[in-house]
């Protein structure tokens, strides 16, 4: 697992509302303005993301790996697949800490937000990444107490 | 009675899926008495109480990694003579130098195939 010395500090604006507040001082309307997120916020939201898949991961191993000890028979293949899990749970734990160290490394270079949400299929993770929201789900904006799933 | 009847192997490795993977393909080629450990430290306290013929150690494993766990293993003399196979993902020289100087007695590269696997540990404890 990380050490949380790679972990950037999350006392930063939210992506939109840096360059929409330097927008404003220049007089020009937020909306005109590219929204921006720092490039250490975002790796630390991301290793935050990996750290949770590498738990999800060994939640499968420990899942599975008992049950596997005694079946009957595995083909080649599936032997060869389920040696992925292995192989993809290291994988994740390592690239948790490279992302990390890149973004303490770097440091808050602003990101275009816009153009990274593009690149995300999964709302839920683009909201969690690109505005910290964290939630599969989010109340109505018209305040009915209707959920408005996503 | 058989060399399969009579073999006692440990199966070290922290990952829970390669654990099983390498119990079931030893339970495939009939070997009757497997133990497990998670990690290097836990195999030794086990072998200790209950010595083995055969260790099979991942190499990759946090705190004591395979090659950690094999010189510990050669450095008392309870266990010294005990079989070690390493299992690995990254087969580099390296490791196999290294390997090969502390006493290793033979290795499998990761993804490996039971058939390999069965021709490792016949190599080192002869035909099943």
């Amino acid at each position: 697992m990380s050490g949380g010395g790679d972990r950037p500090e999350e006392g930063r604006a939210a992506p939109a509302e840096t360059a929409a507040a330097a927008a404003e001082v220049a007089g020009a309307t937020p909306a005109a303005a590219q929204a921006t997120i720092p490039l250490d916020l975002l790796a630390g939201r991301l290793q935050d993301e990996l750290l949770q898949m590498v738990i999800l991961t060994g939640e499968v191993q420990v899942a599975i790996g008992p049950a596997l000890a005694h079946v009957p028979r595995l083909s080649p293949a599936m032997q060869q697949a389920l040696q992925a899990i292995d192989r993809l749970h290291q994988t994740l734990e390592d690239t948790a800490r490279l992302v990390g160290r890149i973004g303490a490394g770097v440091g808050p270079v602003p990101l275009p937000a816009e153009d990274l949400a593009g690149a995300i299929r999964l709302r839920h993770l683009s909201r969690k990444l690109l505005e910290d929201i964290d939630a599969p789900f989010a109340l109505a904006e018209d305040h009915t107490g209707e959920i408005a799933w996503f | 009675m058989g060399i399969r009847e009579q073999l006692r192997v440990m199966v070290v490795d922290d990952m829970s899926t390669s654990r099983g993977l390498i119990t079931n393909a030893l339970d495939s080629f009939g070997l009757q008495h497997v133990a497990i450990a998670a990690d290097g430290p836990s195999a030794l306290q086990k072998l200790a109480a209950s010595p083995v013929h055969l260790v099979i150690s991942d190499y990759n494993m946090p705190g004591m990694d395979g090659l950690q766990l094999l010189h510990a293993l050669r450095s008392n003399a309870a266990t010294q003579r005990v079989g070690f196979v390493l299992i690995t993902g990254r087969a580099d020289r390296e490791i196999i130098e290294t390997g090969k100087r502390l006493g290793m007695n033979n290795f499998v590269k990761k993804p490996f195939e039971p058939a390999g696997l069965r021709g490792a540990i016949e190599a080192v404890v002869g035909r099943l």
